[in-house]
């Protein structure tokens, strides 16, 4: 997997031209990630249920003015987690104490790299579609008014523990610490949908 | 009548096990999103059908449908007690004399602390009430399956064996690099819970047969414990189809009996139909022989397998006798500090961590249990528990995810009945002292007579023999000059004719004479000639570092040299041979230079730039600028204007955070010279004041608050960090204890800033004139109001701001 050096800076909170030092830093970083991540995804594609209280898919009920929209003209949709794994977060955690500054980088570079991870499940999604359907943007909880709660749920229908590794704490923080949970809608053929990717 | 689980595996043939359960209960009406144990008490008969179809295809162990049947999973939905009781009578009836029930557990679902926030207590808690419910509800034994994490996977074996008489198989998910998903590699799974008395050990999930072959092939290597594989029908598709064929699934299989598999069913895909197939497939075939076992010494921590079949260094550096420093942070919970400590060791080169707590007064226990949680996160090291006390042995030991060494156990019958049950019992390696009441025997042949005595003693234990590590006691030349040869000549007799490796402490030959590390390693590589196979030392000593890289050369050990060539070429990645060697230079290419850095003149301008620049010649420009500056003078004139600058900076968006990080680290370096200097003249401290840190309580991300510390450490503050999901009475008693004046909480998101309202909440009782900053990704001034904090740090320069405000007062 390629990480995109950009986005690394961007995550590094580097604005405009970076210096020399900081690109190295970047790029180190980066490729560092690209060495030690274990990359997993689980994709499970649903029905799409209209429910009293919302829309249903795999068996988690999505609710309000976001799912409202996501779900418009949508009989079916994909849930994901994926994750960057495990490795990754020992070794951030490691840096914290001997080197702080690479510490940051690469986790930067790891929040760079589990957006790669999640491109590549939306990449899943998409070879599942039919002819004419379009994807969604991508929705993670805490986006917008759909709960962070709702992370456990979609961990629970993609199977997350035993598929990536993935677990989800009573604070509803997702480890290990780079893993995303999210859901797309799959767009009707000939149907229009707000969030439907160009 | 049935047979026991024993009886079984001692048939010599493979044992058939039971398919998935789910995917059956999914393709006859269960829904995603509706939990399969439920289906105990809801649909009994549903469930009983899938075991009477297993059994039928020939399964002569059945699972349980309680794979699932936790608190955290039921949701409280229903008892966890209350299930395992109803699945347990399903299975028996439909198991009938023709099947054993195996009560199956899976993992809580939930991580294990340091990554997760669940601690060893909870989990052992979890699994000790399924399994007595198990045992009184009648099953033959327990299974533990699909776990991905040895540290839960180890409370769980304990919490069986501890409180029932059940026979345990355990079983691991292992990924195509053959680690599962936290990284633990299938010997270090292996070697751990064979060793904590598991009765058989395997892999389940994950992968289709084929590729669990390897994962297969090395646990054989590790154990001679009878191996289960219980493998998917190969991976599944985006809607959840596996893609192997029953016919396809046997063949596969049948490679791992040849490796050695004796117990051998299905996971996730497969159905009856495949079980009874692979049953006519595997009537009366024995499964493969497996290797020899090499006899050597196996050390482990949760990713990391450590085999002694060449000389390794024990790290000696957590020791507080004489080390002032490392005491304080003990008895402050100052995890920060002991963290470093660890991570310097590891990175110096020590393949083992000794880990001693013994701080007159304190509860060793605790900080036992303290350093080996810290230790653990940070390294991937194995660990020797070290101490005289029964009960720190036991939590070191208890804690520790992987297979410790006990340092240590000595000829007393005392001793030998206190320690070696212990070792047993956790499956440790032991170092035994051959020294007893009497003290340390002064010849040779009765210190080799103690050593036979450890070793028969540890023998009739059960502890096997390359579990045996001697230590024949290393005295100070300086008072007993004849003793260093008697020392090498007992480690010649032990290691010849008892057939054990042996361990030293090398640095105590030298105390009492100048220039230490000369004696200290010429002694090493005499006893590593001797046969030495332990050497406790001090990694970050170049002088020790070189002499042991040397021996490993000069021996054979280090294939090419090539690890002494890495060491001597890249110095920073061997922070030993980084110090002997000449200091790291940074080419001041004019391409490093920020284009906005001012070319200032004068002595300051051109310190800040060095500072900015993250040079190391910061250390040397102090130095030579404390020959003529008051150690105070060169603080607030030079290291604090050069921090604020790149404060200023960036604050205005000229700089970002990891430059801020740099010149931090940078300025540190000056700070350290400074130390050195008021050490030397015996003034009093430039101390700017002491705040304590903590990520709260159910947060486990500290990346924030780890920037924070750094940068407040190298202005000069002194930072007692707690780490991570750290509980509110271990906040305010660090504040109380310290009679801190600021705190500084983190927390990353809406749901763990409750903990963090709750610490403030307590904090406020017992330390009122305290001050709270608090910042993290969710907080705002506003909200950081609204929960009780004084201040909102929105980046680590503005928790110097803060921290300036407070201790200028």
């Amino acid at each position: 997997m390629k990480i995109p050096l950009k986005d690394v800076l961007l995550y590094m909170g580097v604005k405009g031209e970076p210096d020399p030092d900081t690109l190295r830093l970047a790029r180190k970083a980066a490729e560092k990630a690209e060495k030690i991540i274990t990359p997993r995804q689980s994709v499970r594609i649903f029905d799409v249920t209209r429910t009293k209280e919302g829309y249903c898919a795999g068996g988690v009920t999505f609710t309000g003015k976001c799912a409202e929209k996501l779900f418009e003209n949508c009989s079916r949709a994909a849930l994901m987690t994926v994750t960057a794994g495990h490795a990754l977060d020992a070794e951030i955690n490691r840096l914290s104490v001997s080197d702080m500054k690479n510490a940051f980088a690469l986790d930067a570079a790891g929040v760079a790299a589990v957006e790669c991870v999640a491109d590549e499940a939306e990449e899943t999604v998409r070879l599942n579609t039919a002819i004419g359907e379009k994807l969604t943007m991508r929705f993670s909880p805490g986006y917008g008014d759909m709960p962070l709660s709702l992370s456990r749920a979609i961990a629970s229908a993609t199977d997350a523990q035993r598929r990536t590794g993935v677990t989800v704490t009573e604070g509803d923080m997702l480890v290990p610490s780079k893993s995303v949970t999210a859901v797309i809608g799959i767009v009707d053929a000939g149907k229009s949908n707000t969030y439907a990717r160009k | 009548m049935k047979k026991s689980f024993h009886q079984l595996l001692s048939r010599g043939t493979a044992v058939i096990a039971d398919g998935a359960m789910g995917t059956v209960l999914f393709s006859r009406g269960l829904k995603t999103g509706e939990l399969p144990e439920m289906l105990n008490l809801n649909d009994p008969g549903l469930v009983h059908s899938v075991h009477a179809d297993y059994v039928d295809a020939g399964a002569e162990i059945v699972y349980t449908d309680t794979f699932g049947a936790n608190a955290e999973k039921l949701c409280g939905k229903a008892d966890p007690g209350k299930v395992i009781e109803a699945a347990v009578k399903i299975a028996l009836d439909a198991a009938g004399e023709k099947a054993l029930v195996a009560l199956d557990l899976g993992p809580t679902g939930r991580l294990m602390q340091p990554s997760g926030t669940l601690s060893f207590d909870e989990a052992y808690e979890s699994f000790r009430t399924q399994a007595v419910a198990g045992e009184k509800a009648g099953c033959d034994l327990v299974v533990l399956e699909t776990f991905s994490s040895l540290s839960e996977l180890r409370a769980a074996v304990l919490a069986v064996k501890e409180n029932t008489s059940l026979p345990v198989m355990a079983t691991m998910t292992f990924e195509k690099d053959g680690r599962t998903f936290t990284g633990t590699p299938a010997s270090a799974f292996a070697v751990t819970i064979s060793g904590l008395g598991a009765d058989a050990i395997g892999v389940n999930c994950s992968t289709g047969p084929k590729e669990m072959l390897p994962v297969v092939r090395e646990i054989a290597k590790y154990t001679s414990l009878p191996i289960v594989v219980k493998p998917n029908a190969g991976l599944p598709d985006s809607f959840g189809n596996y893609d192997l064929s029953a016919e396809d699934f046997v063949k596969e299989t049948l490679l791992l009996v040849k490796a050695g598999a004796s117990v051998v069913g299905g996971c996730c895909g497969t159905t009856p139909d495949f079980i009874k197939k692979l049953s006519a497939a595997l009537k009366g075939v024995k499964p493969g022989k497996r290797p020899a076992r090499t006899g050597c010494t196996v050390l482990c921590s949760e990713r990391k397998t450590v085999n002694a079949v060449r000389p390794l260094i024990i790290g000696e550096r957590l020791n507080p006798t004489g080390k002032k420093a490392l005491k304080e942070a003990y008895l402050n919970g100052d995890g920060g500090y002991i963290s470093a400590r660890a991570v310097e060791q590891e990175e110096a080169g020590a393949d083992i961590l000794d880990i001693n707590t013994g701080v007159p007064g304190a509860d060793e226990k605790e900080l036992m249990t303290t350093a080996v949680k810290l230790v653990t996160s940070v390294t991937n090291l194995p660990i020797s528990v070290d101490s005289s006390d029964i009960a720190a042995l036991e939590a070191g030991l208890r804690n520790f995810p992987g297979k410790a060494l006990v340092n240590s156990v000595n000829g007393e019958d005392a001793s030998l009945k206190a320690v070696l049950p212990l070792v047993k019992k956790y499956g440790a390696a032991v170092v035994g002292l051959c020294l007893d009441e009497k003290g340390v025997p002064k010849d040779a042949e009765s210190r080799f007579r103690i050593a036979a005595k450890i070793v028969d003693a540890a023998l009739k234990e059960g502890i096997p023999r390359e579990d045996i590590v001697i230590d024949c006691l290393t005295l100070t030349v300086s008072a007993e000059q004849s003793q260093a040869v008697r020392t090498l000549n007992a480690i010649k007799a032990v290691k010849r004719k008892l057939k054990v490796r042996t361990v030293l402490g090398v640095s105590n030959i030298s105390f009492g004479l100048p220039d230490r590390d000369n004696l200290n390693s010429a002694f090493l590589i005499s006893a590593l000639c001797a046969g030495l196979d332990f050497a406790i030392i001090n990694p970050n000593s170049a002088a020790m570092a070189y002499a042991f890289r040397a021996h490993a050369v000069l021996f054979g050990f280090d294939k090419g040299a090539t690890e002494y060539i890495d060491a001597c070429v890249n110095p920073e990645k061997t922070a030993a041979f980084g110090k002997a060697s000449a200091p790291k230079t940074v080419s001041v290419s004019s391409g490093a230079l920020s284009p906005d850095v001012k070319e200032g003149t004068d002595e300051k301008s051109a310190f800040t730039r060095l500072i900015l620049k993250g040079l190391d010649s910061v250390r040397a420009e102090t130095a030579a600028l404390l020959t003529v500056h008051s150690p105070l003078e060169v603080v607030n004139e030079y290291l604090i204007p050069a921090l604020d600058e790149v404060g200023k900076r960036f604050e205005s968006g000229r700089l970002f955070l990891p430059q801020l990080i740099t010149a931090a680290e940078t300025a540190k370096l000056g700070f350290d010279e400074v130390k050195k200097a008021i050490e030397k003249s015996g003034s009093s401290a430039v101390e700017s004041g002491t705040i304590v840190l903590a990520t709260v309580k159910g947060d486990v991300h500290d990346i924030g608050k780890n920037i924070v510390k750094v940068v407040l450490e190298n202005y000069g503050y002194r930072v007692i960090d707690l780490g991570k999901n750290v509980e509110i009475s271990a906040v305010t008693d660090a504040v109380v204890k310290n009679k801190i004046r600021l705190l500084g909480l983190s927390a990353l998101m809406t749901t763990t800033v409750v903990n963090m309202e709750k610490t403030i909440k307590e904090v406020r009782k017992v330390a009122p004139d305290c001050k709270i900053m608090v910042g993290g990704a969710v907080l705002t001034p506003d909200y950081a109001k609204k929960i009780g904090a004084d201040y909102y740090a929105k980046d680590a320069n503005a928790s110097v701001r803060i921290a300036k405000e407070i201790f200028s007062e």
